[in-house]
């Protein structure tokens, strides 16, 4: 099976920083939500996703990213994404989520 | 070739509607190729870079309904997409399997606290298509299917 989509893995100070790119569609989101379930599952309670890189994102994209926030929310931990594309903003915003979410341009760990 | 655009940067009329089908296979992994397909067609014509986005994220949405309906209900026959460009951009996605309930179609953006994730989604993609055309339609087929009408119209079709 041949998915467009990279996604690689990196530690900066206390963050997981999951770093993705590509287009997050139906057919590609299935590996994000593994990967994320993965990393969650390790009892990371600090995680970054990195859409700096994705040049498409859609509501099934969405969809994956609201059941991981939820997820870390419960653990009571804490998730950024970082992503600084007008488009891919504007899913955010039309949506209700760009206040929702923790969403950065860049990310800068304090 | 783009279409020229007058001083004010408003696009011309484009004399003959010009119409681009589609048809594919019920997966998930066509759908990059609908999008493809759709955001081409207003690339070449010099559709702002803004509003393409706008008409893939569409076409994205109203073919994952489709593809999801036909395979959850094991219908094979091809979903047919239809993008048709003049002054404004209206794509007509239609498939054999009833994708959109009627009782769905007024659905608002769901409360992230409270969605539940399932094989038909989050419920985010029907009101995010509600938002971003200026006129959406669905409709029961002869097919037995939905067909879904998006359109841009005119004063939303700025060129680049």
């Amino acid at each position: 099976m041949v998915v467009d989509l990279d996604i690689d893995e990196a530690e900066r100070g206390e963050y997981t920083v999951v770093s993705v790119g590509g287009e997050i569609d139906v057919y590609t989101a299935p590996v994000l939500r593994e990967r994320l379930t993965e990393v969650l599952d390790r009892g990371v309670a600090k995680i970054v996703v990195d859409l700096s890189q994705v040049q498409f994102l859609d509501s099934t994209g969405l969809g994956v990213l609201v059941v991981a926030m939820r997820r870390v929310e419960a653990a009571d931990g804490s998730m950024v994404v970082v992503c600084d594309r007008p488009h891919i903003l504007k899913v955010f915003e039309i949506t209700g989520l760009s206040t929702w979410f923790d969403i950065r341009s860049e990310f800068d760990e304090q | 070739m783009p279409a020229p655009s007058d001083a004010e940067g408003k696009p011309d009329m484009i004399e003959e509607a010009e119409t681009i089908r589609l048809t594919f296979p019920p997966r998930p992994e066509h759908i990059s190729i609908a999008r493809l397909v759709a955001g081409t067609l207003a690339e070449r014509h010099g559709v702002a870079h803004d509003v393409v986005e706008e008409i893939r994220l569409l076409v994205s949405e109203a073919c994952t309904n489709a593809v999801r309906a036909q395979l959850a209900r094991e219908v094979a026959a091809p979903i047919v997409l239809d993008c048709v460009l003049n002054a404004e951009f209206r794509v007509e996605i239609t498939d054999h399997a009833g994708g959109i309930a009627p009782e769905m179609v007024n659905h608002k953006f769901p409360d992230p606290e409270a969605v539940e994730v399932c094989g038909q989604g989050a419920g985010f993609g029907i009101p995010l298509m509600r938002r971003l055309a200026d006129h959406t339609r669905f409709t029961r087929n002869a097919q037995g299917g939905t067909t879904v009408v998006l359109t841009l119209g005119r004063e939303h079709m700025r060129h680049a």
